[in-house]
């Protein structure tokens, strides 16, 4: 019988020893011969979801003798361990060449850590070289502590209880415990095990020590020297929590205390509170201890940012100030920078306490002095207190909060244009805070000649646009330039010398995006340019057909009121577009426009698009649709339907006389859609366009009389009320929070836009929700509520979106008004985990309170809300507001008014109440405006018995007085406004 | 890939009684085995210490991937004989830190000028983390020869990988430091906050450094005074030095430079580099910042253009004017060099490309610093430059009036100048707008208008 097969007997028979002999007693060369069968045959006999430890073992030992390193690797039967004697007799009857190789790779590749223990056994006999690498250390760790500690879910683990006695047994071989000791000098081998809480390390270290198998002493030591040897904080963790779990006596830390001195001072955290607990424990136990170096702990801790730690430091500061005064006091200075409020008053207060005791007050009031500026404005009084020197009052409002100069500028407005920025009954003598402004979408002068986009008439310059597109480093405008252009251009350039890198690169597309959907419409339009291929029926959008399920969604409610029945054949590519049938998500509405330019350019025909903004936001003068309408109506062409519906959703306000009478003398059907968006009659056929027409009547497009800034208009705000919420949350119990911000988000009597609100982002990348921010410019408020619908239903993941950002940053523009939906996007991204859309949020904050957008009350509302419906943290919120807050004076009103708002509409005490407190002490400190609401007074004076923090932070809050004859928030908020006026007023006087 | 063998003639130390400490830097290579700069004392032992720690820690460190495998390669330790400086570049190519340890700072000799790798082992960072002012500390960079000779022989070897990409990215820092403006100067406290604080932002996406009264904040949009930021956590290597920081600096590209040359989408934004620089007595550590966190600076090619243009014989002259200096100002130089101002800032450039000098931001001008490896030819240093000079020698770029045609392989790719920009039709420049530096297509293109010309 062949050596293979005598082996796979003896691992059926789950015999080692057996094994063992019959390897011995082989030479290399049948050895060898028997590798490839052996695996084979392990196939059958060893069930890959059957676990058979035994004779996987077995099987193991096996391979070790028949296979080189390289191949070894291969086999993936180490989860149980190799039997080690019989594998180090195996092991040493292989050639030495092929030992060595092994055991290196046993000390060295991961993949092999199991036979660490036969490599160890070699070592330990001087027969090899024993290397100090982090993989080797590894590989004792994972020895020492069990093979199988990184999967606890086998149900072949032992308890912890067996697990800590296997751990205790392996190491009374004090082999063994020099490894562990030898291991812990090596950084990443330690961050496995300082994370791995799957097992009690520290617990089966501590009985160890216990039992005498490892030295109590020398795991005391090394719970020091691991914090000074400059690991990350992630690889030290477990010094710390084993030296709480060994509870070093005092003698232990009398005899320790100048290497808990240096640990003290090393970076990471858990360091730092091991020193000063221990440090503390030395005082309380009558040591003396050096009051410079424990003073030197305490700074570090409270350099740091946790509040726990740099509490424990000031209590230790406490007792050292006893003693050494100078020392603890400069150490109290490093808490005067702390990032939190709360720690820069104790430290202060600390200093306070004991400026008496130091030698040299002055210079103490001097270097509190250099940590003036990090210092929270609430605490500027005590901090002048401690000093000595009085604060300085508010910063200068600067030359825009000047009455005078504000009377003038109101002067030169005419009251039109006052009432857009909303300041219609403004008196600059005696300023108060104005209302927000509300405007429509069209009030700016969007028609402005600042704004207007330029058109791509160069062939290279197509190219290259076209090739960024493929890049994807492309904007939304950007997109309906380039469609534009190769509409024009594309049927005479496709020969030229610069498509030709379009051709390459689209290739690249098509290798890199495999069947990837977006990039479908541009290969599409590629195919169409380069080599009049017409776009073929493809089954894209696979994707998206998740989540659409047949349901109705933005663009396509807007244009037809229906969803085909096989919408979600359709997008499942069962059936292959015809170029007939509505589209249903803005991206796939823009996909088939590019399938419409496809077209044209596979017929080589050139044409302008209907659809191409003239301006920025995605707007078209209607003069420049009427020339483009009557221009196709001379060269005999017909419109494209999809670019002809967009054309309509993007006509802008501003008609010049006659453009009426033009457009329906034009005759077609979009034509005379046209007219009607603009104000006459005009019969439409098309089912599509009509409901483009219908739609941006519906939506509030006034009739084309009005010219932008002609006449006061302001949007009436849609009421924010609870019954409204209430009655969504009635229509769909079992998506609560959805439907809550539906109802923020969304007019009561068009309760169906929080799910097109929702669908609008899912899926869209950078470009595309670029792009759909510009296929509906009359309702930006649709991107706030996008956000918030699909934000709000997680949010405590860390996680958010491109289209998420793109939406909300769209809002930042001052000349975009924020509806209800956009204040519903703006406090749910203000309370989501995510710090990076947390960041626009507050940008966009800092830019509705600029310019008078912001209304306070709806946000703060809004903040309430959350938290009354238990789905959003205070703290959150509290701190993007306080950043927001250290703005300017007007910005710090502002968040004042927001908290005000807030507390006064809290129903519930959330647990992290303190930090809205704080962060309207802090703002009405700046601002110097105190708690002037009646709601907010009323629940403070609820909250302000007792002895809590809350309570305490209640009363100041109370007691905190308002400077009236300081007037630079008001002035500020008046100035704001006004720059919008002006610049409107500027713009305005473009536009022809 | 090539590899560097750090041979120091034995490990570096620390030593000394409860009554001093002393540090001994071993060194390898440069202008000598085992060269020795410095030995006298550092008089603030406990930054020196921690600073040493940093730039240990940014060797050592992958900010990118940070789970890949990657050895790092040593520091190294730059004298002009009035300033020490340590310099590192992480694995990952997109930090690089230096510490300048000034005259005034130290009480000893400087006893030689060069710059050499140096040697900071795992045993010598257990050592330092331990170091405080309570000691006098004797800091030694190099051993002299006598105490070469006395030593036992045991020589301390290391093979380490050495790929051309991280070469260039250490050249390449010298290129981006050298466009950076002041932005803002920043007081102790307000710097010890942002410290603490900006590392702890979790924000996925770059941003702006804005400025608020109590610190700083992070950003969507772009200012002037703001700076750009990516990947805050790669700040958190300062964190030992924050409770000795006396101010803050920040450099950024001027504004001018900030939309991105090539006119990216305006809802994009262009990433640039920043650098950041801790302020202390006698003493000051520059942290540079890649624009992304996964941008290591090797890619950056703002050097190409400078390389593309300069002459060999002006590089080779401004080679010869080298001999240790800590500050050198091109301009004064341009005689010497019988170029004008600009050509002789554009030289210095292509020399810091080349490895030869480094850019201190504090002074705004350049100092001398050989790096210590063996050099190649610039132009493997810089594929892109090579490519560009192969299309050129194949007569690949053909002129139509102002636009050129260059081919490569089976794609023509068109290249023409858009106020003062050259812009192509390449993927690459598509990608990055110029943001990090000509594609081969463009400077192929400069390269066969400037030999018609000439």
């Amino acid at each position: 019988m062949s050596l293979d097969r005598r082996l796979v007997d003896a691992i059926v028979a789950e015999d080692p020893e057996q094994v063992r002999d019959l390897l011995t007693a082989a030479t290399e060369k049948q050895r060898r011969a028997a590798d490839d069968p052996l695996r084979d045959e392990l196939q059958h006999v060893i069930p890959p979801r059957d676990p058979l430890p035994e004779r996987r073992r077995t099987a193991l030992l096996a391979i070790l003798g028949t296979s080189t390193s390289k191949t070894l690797r291969a086999f993936h039967l180490a989860r149980f361990g190799i039997p080690v004697p019989p594998a180090v007799a195996v092991l040493e009857a292989r050639p030495a060449a092929i030992r060595s190789a092994m055991l290196k790779a046993a000390t060295s590749d991961v993949l092999l850590r199991w036979l660490w223990p036969v490599a160890f056994d070699f070592i330990r006999r001087d027969q090899f070289t024993r290397p100090d690498t982090a993989e080797y250390a590894e590989g004792a760790l994972g020895h020492v502590f069990g093979v199988d500690w990184r999967w606890p879910m086998d149900r072949s683990n032992p308890t912890d209880e067996q697990w800590i006695d296997g751990v205790r047994e392996r190491l009374s071989d004090p082999d063994l415990a020099d490894e562990l000791f030898a291991a812990f000098r090596h950084e990443e081998p330690l961050v496995g095990l300082s994370t791995a809480r799957r097992r009690p390390v520290e617990a089966a270290l501590v009985r160890a020590a216990g039992d005498g198998a490892i030295q109590r002493s020398r795991l005391l030591d090394e719970c020091l020297d691991g914090h000074l040897r400059d690991f990350r904080p992630s690889a030290t963790r477990m010094f710390a929590r084993l030296w709480d779990e060994l509870a070093p006596t005092h003698d232990e830390l009398v005899a320790r205390q100048h290497r808990i001195t240096r640990v003290g001072s090393a970076q990471d955290p858990g360091a730092q509170l091991l020193a000063l607990t221990a440090l503390g424990a030395l005082l309380d136990g009558g040591e003396t201890v050096d009051p410079a170096q424990a003073s030197a702990v305490a700074a570090a801790a409270l350099s740091g940012t946790t509040k726990k730690l740099a509490t424990s430091a000031l209590r230790f500061l406490d007792r050292l100030a006893t003693i050494g005064p100078d020392p603890a006091v400069t150490a109290a200075l490093s808490g005067v920078g702390h990032p939190r409020a709360d720690v820069q008053e104790a430290s202060l207060a600390f200093v306070e306490r004991n400026l008496s005791r130091v030698s040299d007050p002055l210079t103490v009031r001097q270097d509190v002095l250099a940590w003036a500026d990090a210092v929270e404005p609430q605490l500027r009084a005590l901090l002048d207190d401690v000093t000595g020197i009085a604060a300085t009052g508010n910063e200068p409002v600067g030359p825009d909060g000047d009455r005078r100069e504000i009377a003038r500028r109101v002067a030169a407005l005419s009251a039109p244009q006052l009432a857009d920025a909303g300041l219609h009954d403004i008196d600059p003598t005696v300023p108060t805070l104005p209302p927000p402004v509300t405007f429509d979408p069209w009030s700016p002068p969007v028609l402005s000649p600042q704004r207007a986009t330029t058109r791509i008439d160069d062939p290279a310059e197509l190219a290259e646009a076209v090739v960024a597109w493929m890049a994807g480093s492309v904007d939304g405008i950007d997109v309906e330039r380039i469609l534009d252009g190769l509409a024009r251009l594309g049927a005479a350039s496709a020969g030229t010398a610069a498509a030709s890198a379009v051709r390459t690169q689209r290739e690249r597309l098509r290798e890199t995006s495999g069947t990837f959907a977006d990039a479908t419409p541009i290969v599409w339009l590629a195919d169409a340019w380069l080599d009049r291929r017409p776009p073929q029926p493809l089954p894209f959008v696979r994707r998206r057909a998740r989540w659409f399920g047949g349901r109705a969604d933005v663009v396509g409610d807007l244009v037809k009121p229906r969803v085909p029945s096989n919408a979600r054949r359709y997008w499942l590519g069962l059936t292959a577009y015809d170029g007939t049938r509505f589209p249903a998500h803005p991206a796939a509405f823009g996909a088939v426009r590019m399938w419409e330019v496809a077209h044209h350019l596979a017929e080589g025909q050139s044409r302008q698009l209907l659809a191409t903004p003239t301006h920025r936001g995605g707007w078209i003068a209607p003069a420049d649709l009427c020339h483009r309408l009557e221009e196709m109506q001379r060269r005999r062409l017909t419109p494209d339907r999809f670019d002809a519906v967009q054309a309509l959703l993007r006509i802008a306000p501003g008609v010049a006389d006659g453009l009426g009478d033009r457009l329906v003398a034009v005759g077609t059907d979009p034509a005379r859609a046209a007219a009607s968006i603009l104000g006459h009659h005009a019969r439409v056929r098309d089912e599509g366009l009509q409901r483009a027409a219908r739609i941006r009547v519906d939506l509030g497009l006034p009739a084309a009389s009005r010219r932008p800034g002609s006449q006061p208009h302001h949007a009436p705000q849609h009421a924010l009320r609870w019954p409204d919420i209430a009655d969504a949350g009635e229509r769909r119990r079992d998506d609560p929070v959805g439907i809550l911000l539906t109802a923020l988000a969304t007019p009561p009597d068009e309760i169906r836009w929080w799910h097109d609100a929702n669908v609008l982002l899912a899926g869209a990348d950078h470009t595309a929700m670029s792009r759909a921010t510009t296929a509906l410019p009359r309702f930006p408020d649709l991107y706030g509520a996008a956000v918030a619908t699909t934000v709000a239903f997680d949010l405590g993941a860390n996680r958010s979106s491109d289209a998420d950002h793109v939406a909300l940053a769209t809002l930042i523009d001052p000349d975009v008004p924020l509806g209800p939906g956009a204040h519903a996007g703006l406090a749910i991204a203000l309370t989501a985990r995510n710090e990076t859309l947390a960041t626009v949020a507050a940008d966009l904050t800092i830019a509705a309170i600029d310019d008078g957008r912001l209304d306070h009350v709806v946000l703060g509302e809004l903040l309430a809300t959350l938290v009354n419906e238990g789905v959003g943290l205070l703290s959150r919120p509290a701190s993007r507001l306080s950043n927001v807050a250290e703005h300017s004076l007007l910005h710090a009103d502002a968040v004042r008014r927001v908290w005000m708002t807030t507390l006064a509409a809290l129903e519930t005490l959330p647990r992290d109440l303190h930090a809205p407190l704080e962060g309207l002490l802090a703002a009405g400190t700046r601002c110097q405006r105190g708690v002037d609401d009646d709601g907010a007074r009323s629940f403070l004076e609820q909250l302000a018995t007792g002895n809590s923090k809350r309570a305490s932070l209640a009363r100041t809050l109370l007691e905190l007085p308002t400077v009236w004859d300081d007037v630079a928030p008001e002035l500020l908020a008046i100035a704001g406004r006004l720059t919008r006026a002006e610049r409107w007023a500027a713009q305005l006087a473009g536009v022809t | 890939m090539r590899e560097v063998t750090y041979r120091y003639v034995a490990p570096s130390t620390v030593s000394g009684t409860a009554d001093e400490r002393a540090v001994m830097l071993a060194t390898a290579g440069g202008r000598s085995a085992n060269p020795a700069f410095f030995s006298g004392f550092a008089e603030q032992p406990t930054l020196t210490a921690r600073a040493l720690l940093t730039i240990a820690e940014v060797a050592r460190t992958r900010y990118f991937d940070p789970g890949a495998a990657s050895r790092s390669r040593d520091p190294v330790v730059t004298s002009n004989m009035d300033v020490l400086r340590f310099e590192s570049l992480s694995a990952c190519n997109g930090v690089y830190a230096r510490f300048d340890l000034e005259a005034d700072a130290v009480d000893g000799t400087f006893l030689n000028w060069g710059t050499t790798n140096v040697d900071l082992n795992n045993p010598m960072r257990t050592a330092l983390a331990g170091i405080t002012d309570a000691e006098p500390l004797r800091l030694t960079v190099g051993r002299d020869e006598l105490t070469v000779d006395t030593l036992d022989g045991t020589v301390v070897e290391r093979r380490v990988p050495l790929p051309d990409r991280w070469v260039r990215g250490f050249a390449e820092v010298t290129v981006a430091a050298g466009a950076m403006m002041p932005i803002r100067a920043v007081a102790a406290g307000p710097a010890r906050r942002i410290l603490r604080e900006l590392p702890r932002l979790r924000a996925k996406r770059p941003g702006w450094v804005t400025w608020t009264p109590q610190g700083a904040r992070l950003t969507s949009t772009p200012h002037d005074t703001a700076v750009f930021l990516a990947g805050p956590q790669r700040l958190g290597s300062v964190g030992r030095l924050i409770p000795l920081v006396q101010g803050l600096r920040l450099y950024a590209p001027p504004p001018a430079h900030r939309a991105g040359v090539g006119g990216r989408a305006s809802s994009q934004r262009a990433a640039q580099p920043s650098a950041w620089e801790l302020v202390f007595d006698g003493a000051r550590l520059v942290l540079v910042l890649s624009p992304e966190v996964y941008r290591g600076f090797s890619g950056e090619g703002g050097i190409l253009t400078a390389l593309a243009h300069t002459d060999p014989d002006d590089l080779a002259a401004a080679a010869r004017l080298l001999h240790g200096q800590s500050m050198i100002d091109p301009a004064p130089l341009a005689d010497e060099l019988s170029v004008d101002p600009s050509t002789a800032w554009s030289v210095f450039h292509a020399l810091g490309g080349a490895g030869r000098v480094g850019f201190d931001l504090a002074s705004g001008g350049f100092f001398h610093r050989d790096l210590p490896f063996e050099r190649r030819a610039l132009d493997e240093l810089q594929p892109r430059l090579g490519d560009a000079r192969e299309l050129v020698a194949a007569g690949a770029v053909t002129f139509d009036g102002a636009s050129a045609s260059v081919r490569s392989g089976d794609t023509r790719y068109l290249v023409r100048r858009d106020a003062d920009v050259s812009r192509c039709t390449c993927p690459w420049f598509a990608k990055h707008r110029g943001e990090r530096g000509p594609c081969k297509h463009v400077i192929a293109a400069d390269l066969a208008r400037a030999e018609v010309h000439s």
